[in-house]
């Protein structure tokens, strides 16, 4: 009976991590930040964070929760359900606390918003193609 | 059943025309303005009240919040936020632009909300925040202090990657000759999990003599020539899981005196300000004696006391296929004490503290918010108002009276 439940939790966290894939955190390659706690991500996009330490603008850059990345950001960086995360944006944005997040619908289209802004920041699929953006790590690891 | 009309007006300015200005004509702005806001319907009934009174249904529909923000370049954002609120009109709730110099210094011009308090920010965020009804501190029938400021200084510090927030805030658009009124707010966020604040206003010498059925604007009721006071208090958030409480405390004492000539007519019997006999004894120097002018004491020193706490639990649903949805039962206690205020609106009084006999009332709420969608949320409550009252024998006793409320909103962008 052991021999089974510990079977099937491995089998769980296994397919866990197959269905959340790794992702990367991504920003412009002008940003000379190498580096982020997790908590530091979370801030940044639950819009508490607005400033890099060089003075330009944190512009977030969130894509579907359907996605890989996306549910892997959820559950990884702000740790909060799809629906928590997107209630907290709804009350930032209605009490004009912060600037909404730029939506992309792609990996590829998060990339391409993170190279021609100097401060965004976004979340994709450690597997995507990313070259000209810089990848950050998190907690000193650059996938999770 | 009332139905209100509305008829779109704007009252502007001219620093709100620069701001639209600036969003609309902007090169750089342009590409990032952002629109976005809600629609609502609301239904209250108040169930028949001690002493007579018709109960009166109320809808009102559709309200609108309508807002605006761009960024214009890293360091400068500029917000506009329109409302229809049940006022027959569309009116501009709050306006500003801001500067941030870091995270940690930021200033805000224009009419701001005043951070205090978990709500008076977040009170146009009406498809969020728990229930219907704002705690009674923001209550527009006894309103406690002035709900916007004109300039603030405010800024996160990071603590252990946990963010305090604090603000200091001058200047408001609702309290004549208050200019020296000044609030402050301090705040520590645990990772949404737990946050835990303070806040503190002071009006300076303030007034406020309007019409006789003037709301009480910023906490001065509108019989009194001048009033200095302060709010104080403290807050918290918990949540568990799916589990949010919320709590906070608020005191503000009144060093107010009264206006002698608009104290008479609410106790001349023919103008119809009812007035009870608690009211009236406070209004005289000697109760055995006629309402003169001679007679009237115009020391109108008191304090206002509320407190609440809320509790709401988010079940989240998924057992209807392709559709994702959420209920959230709310529990919540609410607190106020007056014993200053009167019961006509008529001549700015508040029917609930008002109607008391020693201006305290609590109040229980049960509601539901159902969720069928991010964007939508459909809410459900009943309140019951508890309070002691003189019956028509002129003897004390306690009562209570019910209202629901039904609000339908639906965010968009």
């Amino acid at each position: 009976m052991r021999t089974k439940i510990l079977f099937s939790v491995i089998l769980i966290a296994l397919m866990s991590t197959a269905v959340l894939g790794q992702s990367v955190m991504i920003v412009n390659k002008d940003n000379p930040v190498n580096g982020i706690t997790r908590a530091e991500a979370a801030n940044y996009f639950m819009g508490k964070a607005t400033m890099w330490s060089a003075g330009v603008k944190v512009v977030i850059v969130d894509q579907k929760k359907a996605s890989p990345a996306g549910a892997a950001f959820l559950q990884k960086i702000v740790k909060m359900d799809e629906s928590t995360y997107k209630n907290l944006w709804v009350e930032k944005m209605l009490s004009g606390e912060a600037v909404p997040p730029v939506n992309k619908a792609s990996d590829a289209e998060v990339v391409e918003f993170v190279k021609a802004n100097p401060g965004a920041i976004g979340y994709i699929s450690a597997a995507a193609a990313h070259e000209g953006v810089k990848v950050l790590s998190v907690d000193n690891a650059k996938e999770w | 059943m009332v139905f209100k009309s509305k008829t779109i007006i704007f009252q502007g300015s001219s620093v709100l025309l620069t701001l639209l200005a600036l969003i609309l004509f902007s090169p750089n702005a342009f590409s990032t303005v952002n629109t976005y806001g809600y629609f609502s319907v609301n239904y209250e009934d108040t169930g028949e009240e001690p002493g007579g009174g018709n109960p009166v249904g109320e809808f009102s529909f559709p309200h609108l919040n309508l807002m605006m923000q761009s960024q214009l370049s890293d360091q400068f954002r500029i917000y506009l936020n329109f409302s229809g609120d049940g006022a027959e009109m569309l009116e501009v709730r709050n306006y500003w632009g801001e500067y941030v110099y870091r995270d940690y210094l930021k200033f805000r011009a224009g009419k701001i909300y005043r951070p205090f308090d978990l709500f008076n920010e977040k009170l146009d965020a009406v498809p969020t925040y728990l229930g219907i009804e704002p705690p009674e501190i923001f209550d527009k029938d006894h309103l406690m202090l002035p709900r916007t400021g004109e300039f603030m200084v405010f800024g996160n510090y990071f603590l252990q990657g946990n963010p305090l927030k604090y603000s200091l805030m001058t200047g408001n658009k609702e309290v004549i000759d208050s200019d020296k009124s000044l609030s402050w707010d301090l705040n520590y966020n645990m990772g949404d999990r737990f946050i835990v604040g303070a806040s503190g206003y002071y009006s300076g010498k303030a007034s406020v003599i309007g019409d006789p059925g003037d709301l009480p604007k910023g906490g001065i009721l509108p019989w009194m020539d001048s009033d200095s006071y302060s709010v104080i208090g403290g807050y918290a958030q918990a949540r568990w899981n799916k589990l949010t409480v919320q709590a906070a405390f608020w005191t503000s004492p009144h060093d107010a005196v009264r206006n002698a000539d608009r104290v008479l007519e609410l106790l001349d019997p023919a103008t119809g300000a009812g007035l009870n006999q608690t009211q009236i004894d406070r209004f005289l120097l000697d109760d055995t004696q006629p309402a003169t002018l001679s007679n009237i004491d115009t020391n109108g020193d008191y304090t206002v006391n509320t407190f609440y706490l809320r509790f709401g639990y988010a079940i989240p649903g998924g057992t209807i296929p392709a559709i994702k949805w959420e209920l959230i039962p709310f529990f919540f206690w609410d607190y106020y004490e007056n014993p200053e205020t009167i019961a006509e609106k008529d001549f700015g009084g508040d029917n609930e503290a008002g109607v008391s006999s020693d201006g305290k009332f609590d109040k229980l709420t049960l509601g539901v918010s159902i969720k069928p969608t991010d964007d939508i949320a459909l809410k459900i409550d009943t309140s019951s108002h508890m309070y002691n009252w003189y019956n028509a024998n002129g003897e004390e006793e306690s009562t209570s009276y019910q209202e629901i409320r039904i609000d339908l909103s639906f965010f968009f962008k």
